[in-house]
C-alpha cells in the first residue's frame, strides 16, 4: 500500500554506510569498547535529542530521556540481534523512554518549571542564544505547546516522521505498529496540529 | 471514481508521497475535483513544513560532555549504577517479524505430534472389515480438540453424575458383550487399551471427533480431575 521514502542512490549509500559503521561499532562496544560508545553517542545524540525533545517538550528533559536511552542501549546491548539497524532500535528505545519520562513527569506534576525553561535556549553562561528571532521563538513555542496536546501516540509517529524525517516502513518498525497505523497516526496527528495553530500558520 | 471517504484516510501519506503509484493515481484523480480534500492536503504540507523548519533548542557542549561522562561510568562500572526513571523493555525494542516461523522439518516428520483432523465433507459408510490382529492395527484416528474439567458443580451435578455413570456402564458392558459374542471379531480394542474404567466423573467434553464409525469413544477421567481417558470400543452393530 505505502512505499518508503523516496531516496536517490547516493542517500542510500551513504546510509548504508553509516549502518555498517554502526554495526561495527556496536560489536567493539559488546566488547567493552570505551571509544565505541563515545562515537556511537556522537553520531547519534543530536538527533536522539530533536526526536525526545519534541516528545517530552523540554530541553532538560530530553537531555535526561537521552541519558536514559543510552544507558538502556549500555544494558541491553548483549541482546541487540541486529534484526534492524542500530539507528532504528536507538530511536525506538528513545521513543518508549520519552513516552515513559512524559508519564513519569505528570505523576510528579512538577513540569511547569521546565517547561517555561525550555522556551528559552540559553548557553553555558547562562544568556538567551542570540540566533533566534522573536517569531521564529513564538513560533517555537507555539508549536511546543500544540505538540504537547497531540495524543501521544500520533505525536510519536509524526515526530519520528516530522523531525527525523524516517519513512512509514521505518516508523512501523519503530514503533512496533503497521504501516496502515503509522499514515492514519501521522494523518491525525497534522490534522489536529492545523487546529491547535491555526492562528499561527493561517 | 473515489469518494472523499475512500481517500481520506491516504492524504497525509499523499502529501508525504508515501504512496504507492496506483494509489497514488487515484487520488490526484480524486483531488482534481474535490476543493476539500485539495485543502485537506494543503494543511498537511503546512504543517509539515512548519514542523520541519523548527529546531529545538540547541545543547550546550558541556551537557553533552556531562551525559558521556556518565554513560563511560556506566560502562566501565565505576560509580553507583544510574537509577532509572524510564523501563528499559529491552526484550521487545527490536522490531518481530511479522510472519509466523513454519514449523521445522522434524516437527513435521514426528508421527503423532499433531492429530490430522478428519475430513468433514464425505462421512464413509461404516466400515464392515475387521482389522487384522496383533500390533499391525492401526488405532483409528480421534481428534480430542478440547478437554477441560468441570471445576463447579451446579445444582444437580449429582444426578449428572449418576447419568453418567449409568451411561458408561452401559456402553462398556455392552462393547463387551457385543466382543465376546460376535464371532470371529478380532476384538481391536483390546489391542488399544485398557477396557476397565474407573469411577467416571463430572468431565466436560467438548468437540471429540470419531473418524472412524465402526468404533465408538467411551471417556472417562481418572482419579485426577484434569486428566481424561479415551477408550475406544467397537461400535455396536458392526462387524
Amino acid at each position: 500500500m505505502v512505499g518508503g521514502r523516496r531516496h536517490g542512490d547516493a542517500a542510500d549509500e551513504a546510509a548504508e554506510r553509516e549502518a555498517r559503521r554502526d554495526a561495527e561499532l556496536v560489536e567493539r562496544l559488546r566488547k567493552g569498547d570505551t571509544k565505541a560508545l563515545e562515537e556511537l553517542y556522537h553520531r547519534h545524540r543530536e538527533r536522539a535529542y530533536a526526536i525526545a525533545y519534541r516528545l517530552v517538550g523540554s530541553r532538560e528533559d530530553a537531555l535526561d530521556v537521552i541519558q536514559e536511552s543510552f544507558i538502556h542501549v549500555l544494558r541491553g546491548i548483549q541482546t541487540f540481534r541486529g534484526q534492524s539497524s542500530f539507528r532504528t532500535w536507538l530511536y525506538r528505545i528513545v521513543t518508549h523512554a520519552a513516552l515513559d519520562y512524559r508519564r513519569w513527569r505528570s505523576l510528579r506534576a512538577t513540569e511547569s518549571l521546565d517547561s517555561e525553561r525550555a522556551l528559552e535556549p540559553i548557553d553555558a553562561s547562562g544568556q538567551p542564544l542570540p540566533q533566534d528571532t522573536a517569531a521564529d521563538r513564538d513560533l517555537a513555542a507555539a508549536i511546543d505547546k500544540a505538540l504537547a496536546n497531540v495524543s501521544e501516540k500520533n505525536r510519536a509517529a509524526l515526530v519520528l516522521f516530522a523531525i527525523e524525517g524516517m519513512s512509514y516502513k521505518e516508523i512501523a518498525d519503530v514503533l512496533g505498529i503497521s504501516v496502515g497505523t503509522v499514515m492514519s497516526r501521522i494523518f491525525n496527528a497534522r490534522q489536529r496540529l492545523r487546529e491547535l495553530l491555526a492562528s499561527e500558520i493561517g | 471514481m473515489a469518494t472523499c471517504d475512500d481517500v481520506r484516510p491516504l492524504l497525509g501519506a499523499y502529501a508525504d508521497k508515501e504512496l504507492e503509484a496506483l494509489e497514488a493515481d487515484a487520488v490526484a484523480t480524486h483531488l482534481e475535483q474535490c476543493g476539500r480534500c485539495r485543502q485537506t492536503v494543503r494543511d498537511q504540507q503546512r504543517v509539515q513544513h512548519v514542523l520541519a523548519g523548527g529546531e529545538p533548542p540547541p545543547v550546550p557542549d558541556y551537557r553533552w560532555d556531562e551525559i558521556g561522562k556518565r554513560l563511560r561510568a556506566e560502562l566501565e562500572g565505576t560509580g553507583k549504577p544510574a537509577v532509572l526513571k524510564t523501563r528499559p523493555r529491552i526484550e521487545s525494542l527490536e522490531p518481530t517479524p511479522v510472519s509466523t516461523p513454519s514449523l521445522r522439518a522434524e516437527e513435521l516428520a514426528t508421527p503423532f505430534a499433531r492429530v490430522p483432523e478428519a475430513p468433514r465433507a464425505a462421512p464413509r459408510a461404516p466400515s464392515t472389515a475387521c482389522p487384522p490382529f496383533g500390533g499391525t492395527a492401526r488405532p483409528p484416528s480421534v481428534t480430542v480438540l478440547r478437554v477441560r474439567p468441570r471445576r463447579y458443580r451446579d445444582r444437580f451435578g449429582w444426578a449428572a453424575h449418576a447419568v453418567g455413570a449409568v451411561a458408561a456402564t452401559l456402553i462398556i458392558a455392552l462393547g463387551m458383550a457385543s466382543m465376546q459374542m460376535g464371532p470371529g471379531l478380532p476384538a481391536p480394542a483390546a489391542a488399544l487399551g485398557p477396557i476397565a474404567l474407573a469411577g467416571p466423573k463430572d468431565v466436560a467434553i467438548m468437540n471429540v471427533e470419531m473418524t472412524d464409525p465402526g468404533y465408538e469413544l467411551v471417556v472417562s477421567s481418572g482419579d485426577a480431575d484434569d486428566v481424561v481417558t479415551i477408550y475406544v470400543v467397537p461400535a455396536r452393530g458392526s462387524g
